[in-house]
């Protein structure tokens, strides 16, 4: 399933307008890549597309320990994650999936596009790989904040 | 003193090409026979067979010419030492498994062309006779833009227009895009129907891109080139040892002695122990050596496109916890 669906990602780029759409190509809702380590949340395919990924329906029951990274990563966008020996359990009250995906899948990766774009780099990357996500960690994180602003506001 | 090898053809079914392989045997001394399982003997009652216990139970090794996947280049194998058999297959299956099987080496003859990359079988069997049994001292083949070296061809007065046509056929697996014809014996253009039907089978029209362009009545080398002819009864150093590529380079195989070189001519001889063999046979070892010193290879699978510069995030996972898989089958055993 992908929980961020078309109308839901065509709402937040509105909301975000061309600040974050300028030189985007193309966003697409794509099956979960064959062979790659770890469950796939998107990618940014240089120059301007960003590819979002299924996600199993919630609660997952992995087999697999998370890394500290992604736990915390998910801690922070409401997951509820707890570790025993038969592995990881992760649930995602109300619409917490449908905004990690939005914010953590499709707006990080649209962080990472804007670096590019204003480095005006397409084939080499404008900075360290590690800054690369670090930056696009925060324009994801800015987001969601200017987004939570928003509704706060509106209700 | 027994011969250095012989040459096993293996479910040919076609009566000129058992013919043309005896041919291919007697150009390079070495005896020939033929696994009949087609019914060639019928036709061919002179023929020498051998039976599957003779063939794969023989003194010598047995080397398998079939352009399998895994196959050694012929140019690579090095040199057969005693009585070693060298087999060709059946023109279209190729080989029979017990054979491939039973055989100590496979080697197959790389060939860069589209549309059309097997040879003809007797001319495949020369081939490897040439490259197995002599061809000490090649020169070393080129590496960068092999393409660009490339030499025209001329075929210089093609007597028969089954040579003829199987030699176009050579010219196209072995790489050329388009080949000159002297058709002075009128073999190829402007051949009544039935002559033209036959030579076309030859070289595979239905699927070979080649383009045959006549030399006209008097062919003369462009300016600045060279011209080197290549033949068996040619005084010359042998063919394995001169320059075949080059830009400006002009190879001339001629059938016969009746095409008068130009001044200025270099000459390289098919150096072969025996007898002077068919047209596509000598055609067939020219343009093996040509290709091989172009140093061209087999075509293979296309790179796969080069993805560009991408970023991604995944869910970090690390090591699986120390569990055990259980089958459905155990639980309900349980």
């Amino acid at each position: 399933m992908h929980p961020a669906d078309s109308a839901d990602i065509v709402r937040l780029l509105t909301f975000f307008g061309p600040a974050a759409t300028y030189g985007l190509r193309g966003i697409e809702l794509r099956q979960q890549p064959a062979g790659d380590a770890g469950q796939a949340v998107g990618a940014l395919r240089v120059p301007g597309l960003v590819l979002l990924f299924e996600q199993p329906a919630p609660p997952w029951d992995l087999s697999d320990q998370l890394t500290e990274v992604t736990t915390a990563r998910l801690h922070r966008a409401g997951a509820w994650v707890a570790t025993g020996q038969a592995g990881t359990w992760v649930d995602w009250p109300g619409s917490t999936l449908r905004d990690f995906m939005l914010f953590d899948g499709l707006m990080h990766e649209i962080g990472h596009h804007i670096i590019q774009h204003a480095a005006r780099k397409q084939r080499t990357r404008a900075m360290r790989t590690a800054d690369h996500e670090r930056r696009a960690d925060a324009y994801a994180m800015r987001a969601r904040h200017a987004w939570a602003a928003h509704w706060a506001a509106h209700w | 003193m027994s011969p250095l090898a012989r040459l096993v053809g293996d479910g040919v079914e076609n009566p000129a090409n058992a013919e043309a392989l005896a041919d291919a045997a007697r150009m390079f001394a070495v005896p020939c026979s033929f696994r009949d399982s087609r019914g060639l003997a019928e036709q061919l009652p002179e023929l020498p067979t051998v039976d599957t216990a003779g063939l794969l139970g023989g003194p010598g090794p047995l080397i398998a010419v079939d352009n399998t996947p895994g196959a050694e280049s012929v140019y690579r194998a090095g040199y057969l030492h005693g009585g070693a058999s060298i087999v060709v297959g059946n023109e279209r299956r190729g080989i029979r498994p017990d054979v491939l099987r039973a055989a100590v080496k496979t080697v197959q003859i790389p060939m860069p062309g589209r549309g059309v990359n097997t040879l003809n079988v007797a001319t495949a069997a020369a081939v490897a006779l040439y490259y197995l049994l002599d061809a000490h001292g090649r020169r070393q083949p080129r590496a960068p833009r092999p393409e660009s070296h490339r030499p025209r061809l001329l075929l210089a007065a093609p007597r028969d227009h089954v040579e003829a046509g199987s030699s176009l056929r050579s010219a196209a697996a072995f790489g050329w895009r388009t080949v000159t014809v002297d058709d002075r014996e009128k073999v190829w253009f402007g051949t009544p129907r039935p002559f033209r039907n036959e030579a076309r089978a030859a070289a595979r029209s239905h699927r070979n891109p080649l383009r045959v362009v006549p030399a006209g009545d008097a062919w003369s080398s462009p300016a600045g080139s060279r011209i080197v002819v290549c033949a068996p009864d040619v005084d010359g150093r042998p063919l394995h040892r001169t320059e075949l590529t080059g830009i400006g380079t002009v190879l001339v195989i001629p059938d016969g002695d009746g095409w008068q070189p130009p001044p200025g001519a270099e000459f390289a001889r098919v150096a072969v122990p025996g007898e002077l063999g068919r047209y596509r046979l000598v055609t067939g070892i020219v343009l093996a050596e040509a290709a091989r010193q172009l140093g061209i290879r087999t075509a293979i699978a296309p790179r796969p496109p080069r993805r560009g510069l991408s970023y991604g995030s995944a869910l970090g996972q690390t090591s699986r916890l120390d569990t055990d898989l259980v089958q459905p089958w155990e639980l309900t055993q349980y």
